[in-house]
């Protein structure tokens, strides 16, 4: 059946449409899941959506950023390249090969010879585009089967079917292409193109002597176009259902600040849930998200927890959402449109929470952000992992013994040791240096918001004394709270007690809007980024610098001049998740570690943006770990120890901590010393004994 | 007004009159000086306790003559023989059985009761105690406000510094129903004195990434035994593998207020702070005299463990 | 017993980490100072709870306080006690234990039960005399410090460690079990639950309504004034030779700290 012709093209027409209303309709069902989810605006800010597009899906930025994401770049563009030809395809399969070509189109305007030569470039072009991606496909099976990295790694074997599928297809539509090029050639419609075909024309040798190449070609047409038809039908069934999701998901990406978690109303008295235990109470871009997920693994491979063995899987998580949505989507569907749907109906057998997404596997999570760091989509795990911690404290009461210790002591304390609030501001009589509070100081310029960790852990008190020392002899107006300081809900936040959080925050605000506090100091990051990005959201809004940025600047202009502190050797920089990926403060902390030591800086393999987490965020400074087969802080401090540096110098009080520990548990406290920026840059105490 | 009379009521352990009680006694002469003390037996096992209260230095020992089989049936016991031998203060030790006899006690006698006293003192027609509350962050100054009243003596607040002697025993008669004794025990367990669990025990000695290596913890356990000590660690130690995970104090393992804390090894870092700062008396035991430990330790020795600790293990020993 | 009646006593106390600090009339400073359900009345409270969920029952909390008690009993209830109720009058403002017990016994005939729970003392005062006094007053047997606890028919059976070992003991109801640290981890409420416990009744009670009056109300003790013991200043270290350490630490510990 030669292609467009009469019976063909009303065979073809026939799948052709077929396949189109499949496709439409499942797209439809994917739409209606999406529409289950709860609203959430998305349509601010046109101009940067479309840039993201550009950027992220045209320009591929995430992708390429790993070196297999190059060979994607190459499939992505020669597929858009192929998508031309192939509705040229298409045509010609409805109206004849004859009657329709790009050839001939563009012969009308620019005269058969151009019209030749430009057509002859697009083939050339295909021909290149589909060679590389053809090696680039045959690297692709190499590592899935043979390489195997770890990146790759999920407990789904459909979903390494499903890659495999993909790829078969879109090598065996690329061979098609050739034979198609060659079999052209061959059958002599094609012959005055044959030079830009050079695939095409290896292929047209090994059929010159054949009796019938455009028989042949019409066989492989035939196959190529089902295959096409078929692929078309089957992407959103798989994983490439991210050809459809990544468009929509890079434009209504999240715009705000990287810290950003969804508020909760806790005004409601009558709601009987609060956070989320089914896909439905996520907001329709999370589902979204899902369909977006590439299933690259780039998430897992930076996630502190997958590296060290625990249940969590950024990339398996949102795998087994979308798996979960699209089993339970229709009944869902029905339901809100209001039919009866019995309680145990098959599809709604699985709980999100427990079946799909283990409990174990929500606590592991240290909100690092690594994962959304990295995802070439998008995609926004943090606010979905915080959203089902929500569900589990707030309204199911699933909380470890540690969690539960720790919010009593903020709620009673507010600090999570459940140390006397009154003794909050006693940290001062250790600074060696007089350190005024607001109320006794109201008119002074920045208020130094120390933090739990800096008015109580005896080992951060010395960097709040080195912070308000650093800030004096600097010339810098501040005061503290003092005991009127509170906790500031960070951890709460994060583990999902929002309601206590709230309370806490709420307290903050409160008396920092009293003292008409207007710029704010915090040493440790993850109050910084709670001033920063969760206090607005309550009313709370105030202009906030870290101590690495005061420090910077000072040292910058000349106000402060550290000596250079002895290092003993090298010194490496560690990246606090909340200080640089949350806030892209890398080089402030730098800045102040080269002017304040005599060693030389060194990097870890994983820093910057790529930072390994120390395992104390997101509220698992409180909690033990338990799980997985080595843990966080023994991983991050294994890796600054490698570098061969003598001092591990940190940000953040929980990084200290955790690597305090490390430094100890690795047996190597007598050699290397971890500190404070703070520490390095902070004039001895002037009523020093000598022993600091 | 001089108080006559003051009861101690007896209890007996496998040593004898436990000392606690022995503690009571020299209370109760404080309480009221010159009086006749009268060592009062109501228990399950009478003639044996009473045997051992005879070897007291008291005027006698009244002895219930009825097996007594709950607390609330020995302070009706008690009441019975203090309104026959004629009224007098009752002075227990503040023993778990203490604290749970005495209220009863001076609810059947309707006399104030004093729990719980670190010492008292005769301050003309009065006695006036301290007695600790808020688990010793203040100290409150009583006085009960009867002629006789009943009170409880916390461990080692007196000295027990009784003589031996030979007291007679009286039997008394006492009329108990079975609605006194309602609560029965039905089994009881001798305490497994090898394994003290650590929120439970009085003293606690804990080790830390100070002792060096896994080996170090048998010196821990030497001097936890001297002490009859529960062993603890710092997390640090438990991740090292040293022990087990159901020993680690602080933030994320137990948190604990014992009597004695002693920390060997331990620098004492916030999280490990957070689980045993509450204890009454700490001594820590440091090479790294900036060691935060010593922070919130009472006592400290800054010196390496193992020229210490057994020192400490062989002294303890002489004293316990 | 599906209908058991659990009525759990609890007493509101400072949370056990605040700072006790004085003022110039020697009264404990309250200023800043946060509330909560007395610990061990809080395990009671917890396996009251417990007990109704497992096998249905209702648990009432009753406490002697004034309306700055609402928050505490809030948790109670936000935990899931059924209901709460509350007697107050101000001279009990300086009650002592006494007082306390015979307030308690004489709202307790306002009160159905079939079993009474409590925690074995107060953080706050320590004088494990409360319930005994209650358990005299209305002639129920007690048994404190247990550690776990079934109820059969009616019989309760419970555990508790003594000097002795461990017991294990049977007692009719209706009886007095005090609560010793283990009988139930008490849970962090739901925020719906809390949500809820806003809305369950409080009845609150004067002396007049469960037949008694501030002048029959007698004290039997009397506090004299208060103290604060001198803050730890850290560690006195002690020098000398390892030998010379040892020997003065243990004698310190005897005679000094009297631990040992």
């Amino acid at each position: 059946m030669t292609p467009g012709e009469f019976p063909a093209n009303m065979v073809f027409l026939v799948c052709f449409v077929v396949a189109i209303a499949l496709f439409l309709r499942t797209l439809q069902k994917l739409y209606l899941y999406v529409r289950l989810g709860q609203d959430e605006k998305r349509f601010d800010n046109m101009p940067e959506r479309i840039k993201g597009v550009l950027l992220f899906v045209l320009g591929q930025k995430r992708v390429i950023q790993e070196t297999a994401g190059v060979g994607h770049f190459f499939i992505f563009w020669c597929f858009i390249f192929l998508s031309i030809g192939y509705m040229e395809s298409f045509a010609q399969g409805a109206v004849g090969m004859e009657n329709f070509s790009y050839e001939k189109i563009m012969g009308f305007v620019l005269g058969e010879s151009l019209s030749a030569s430009l057509y002859g470039l697009f083939l050339l072009v295909q021909e290149i585009l589909s060679v590389v991606v053809v090696a680039a496909l045959l690297i692709s099976l190499h590592r899935r089967y043979i390489v195997k990295p770890l990146r790759l790694k999920i407990d789904d074997p459909h979903a390494r079917m499903d890659a495999t599928i993909i790829i078969c297809l879109i090598l065996s539509l690329l061979v098609m292409l050739f034979f198609m090029h060659g079999l052209e050639i061959a059958g002599g419609r094609s012959k005055h193109l044959s030079a830009w075909m050079p695939v095409g024309n290896i292929i047209a040798g090994m059929f010159a002597s054949h009796k019938n190449p455009e028989g042949l070609y019409s066989i492989v047409w035939w196959l190529h176009t089902g295959v096409l038809l078929g692929f078309m039908v089957y992407i959103p069934h798989s994983k490439h259902m991210h050809l459809l999701g990544a468009v929509p998901n890079i434009f209504f990406r999240w715009l705000g600040k990287k810290g950003y978690l969804p508020p909760v109303n806790l005004e409601d008295e009558s709601a009987e849930k609060f956070g989320v235990s089914e896909m439905q109470e996520f907001t329709w871009k999370d589902i979204l998200d899902t369909y977006a997920c590439t299933e690259c693994g780039r998430c897992q491979v930076n996630c502190p927890a997958f590296l060290t063995g625990k249940p969590l899987s950024p990339f398996r998580m949102i795998h087994r959402m979308k798996l979960h949505i699209l089993e339970r989507g229709d009944v869902l569907v029905q339901k809100k449109a209001g039919k009866e749907i019995p309680e145990d109906h098959p599809a709604l057998k699985s709980a999100l929470i427990g079946d799909v997404i283990e409990k174990e596997a929500i606590e592991d999570c240290t909100t690092c952000r690594a994962c959304m760091e990295v995802c070439p989509e998008l995609i926004e795990h943090l606010p979905k992992i915080v959203g089902m911690r929500r569900y589990q404290v707030l309204t199911a009461g699933e909380i470890s013994s540690e969690a539960g210790l720790a919010f009593r002591n903020m709620e009673n304390a507010s600090n999570p040791w459940g140390i006397d609030a009154s003794s909050r501001g006693d940290w001062v009589s250790e600074a060696g240096v007089e350190v005024p509070l607001i109320s006794e100081k109201p008119d002074a310029e920045y208020l130094y918001y120390v933090g739990c960790a800096g008015a109580f852990d005896p080992r951060y008190k010395k960097v709040s004394g080195a912070v308000a020392r650093a800030l004096t002899e600097g010339g810098v107006s501040f005061a503290i709270l003092g005991p009127e300081e509170g906790c500031c809900g960070d951890s709460a936040r994060r583990l999902g007690n929002e309601y206590l959080y709230s309370a806490l925050a709420q307290q903050n605000i409160e008396t920092l809007k009293n003292y008409n506090v207007k710029k704010v100091i915090v040493s440790c990051p993850h109050g910084y980024n709670t001033f920063k990005c969760d206090y607005p959201q309550l009313g709370g809004e105030f202009e906030v610098y870290h101590h690495s940025e005061i420090l910077k600047d000072l040292i910058a202009k000349g106000k402060l001049k550290p000596q250079k502190a002895d290092v003993g050797g090298k010194v490496v920089y560690h990246d606090s998740c909340y200080l640089g990926r949350y806030h892209e403060i890398y080089d402030a902390p730098r800045d102040v570690v080269k002017a304040a030591s005599n060693g030389e800086l060194v990097e870890m393999e994983r820093t910057g943006p790529r930072s390994f987490c120390c395992g104390a965020g997101g509220g698992r400074m409180w909690l033990e770990e338990n799980r997985g087969d080595k843990k966080i802080y023994m991983e991050r401090s294994d890796q600054a120890l490698k570098t061969g540096a003598k001092t591990i110098v940190t940000a953040c009080p929980f990084c200290m901590t955790m690597f305090e520990d490390g430094v100890k548990e690795h047996k190597r406290q007598e050699d290397v010393k971890v500190l404070d920026i703070a520490e390095l840059v902070s004039p001895a105490k002037k009523k020093d004994t000598g022993a600091e | 007004m001089a108080i006559n009379r003051a009861y101690v009521y007896i209890e007996v352990d496998a040593k004898g009159v436990r000392r606690t009680v022995r503690q009571a006694l020299t209370a109760a002469a404080v309480i009221a000086p010159g009086a006749e003390i009268i060592a009062v037996v109501a228990s399950a096992k009478g003639d044996a306790d009473a045997a051992a209260a005879s070897m007291l230095k008291v005027a006698k020992v009244v002895q219930a003559d009825a097996a007594v089989a709950s607390s609330q049936a020995a302070a009706k016991a008690i009441a019975q023989i203090v309104k026959a031998q004629g009224p007098g203060v009752v002075v227990f030790g503040n023993t778990s059985l203490g604290r749970e006899v005495a209220p009863c006690l001076a609810q059947e006698l309707g006399l104030p009761l004093v729990p719980d006293v670190t010492s008292a003192q005769v301050v003309g027609d009065h006695v006036e105690f301290v007695r600790p509350i808020y688990a010793g962050k203040a100290m409150a100054k009583v006085k009960p406000l009867a002629e006789t009243f009943v009170v409880t003596t916390r461990a080692n607040a007196f000295l027990d510094n009784n003589e031996s002697g030979a007291a007679p025993v009286e039997k008394a008669t006492v009329a108990l129903t079975a609605d006194d004794q309602k609560a029965k025990v039905v089994s009881l367990v001798q305490r497994d004195t090898t394994k003290i669990e650590l929120t439970e025990a009085d003293a606690i000695v804990s080790g830390g990434m100070g002792l060096g290596k896994a080996e170090g913890f048998k010196q821990v356990e030497a001097l936890a035994d001297a002490l009859r000590a529960a062993v603890g660690a710092s997390r640090a130690a438990v991740n090292a593998g040293w022990v087990d995970h159901t020993q680690q104090v602080g933030q994320t393992g137990k948190t604990v207020s014992p009597t004695l804390y002693v920390a060997l090894g331990i620098s004492g870092a916030i999280q490990h702070q957070a689980g045993m700062s509450s204890s009454k008396c700490i001594v820590a035991v440091n090479k790294d005299p900036e060691a935060p430990i010593f922070q919130v330790a009472d006592y400290g020795i800054v010196a390496d463990l193992y020229s210490v600790v057994p020192l400490l293990t062989e002294e303890i020993k002489k004293v316990k | 017993m599906a209908d058991l009646k659990i009525l759990v006593l609890v007493k509101q106390t400072f949370t056990t980490e605040a700072r006790i600090q004085l003022d110039a009339q020697g009264k404990i400073v309250d200023k800043g100072i946060k509330y909560v359900i007395s610990p061990y009345d809080e395990y009671a409270v917890e396996k009251a709870i417990q007990m109704q969920e497992a096998g249905g029952g209702i648990v009432r909390i009753l406490t002697v306080g004034s309306d700055k008690t609402l928050e505490t009993m809030r948790i109670a209830l936000a935990m899931g006690a059924a209901e709460a109720v509350r007697v107050w009058d101000p001279c009990l403002e300086t009650a002592d234990s006494q007082i306390t017990a015979q307030v308690i016994a004489a709202a307790m005939k306002k009160v159905p039960f079939d079993l009474v729970l409590a925690g074995k003392a107060a953080v706050d005062d320590q004088s494990y005399e409360v319930p005994a006094r209650v358990a005299g007053l209305l002639g129920l047997p007690l048994v404190n410090a247990i550690t776990s606890l079934s109820v059969s028919g009616t019989t309760a059976k419970v555990e508790r460690e003594t000097d002795a070992g461990k017991e294990t003991i049977e007692v009719p109801l209706p009886a007095v079990l005090t609560a010793e640290k283990g009988l139930a981890e008490p849970r962090y409420p739901t925020l719906p639950n809390i949500m809820k416990a806003k809305k369950k009744p409080v009845q609150v009670y004067g002396l007049g309504d469960i037949g008694l009056s501030a002048a029959a109300l007698k004290p039997a003790v009397q506090v004299l004034g208060l103290s604060t013991p001198a803050p730890r200043k850290g560690a006195a270290i002690i020098g000398g030779s390892p030998q010379e350490a040892v020997k003065e630490l243990v004698r310190r510990l005897k005679e000094e700290a009297k631990v040992l």
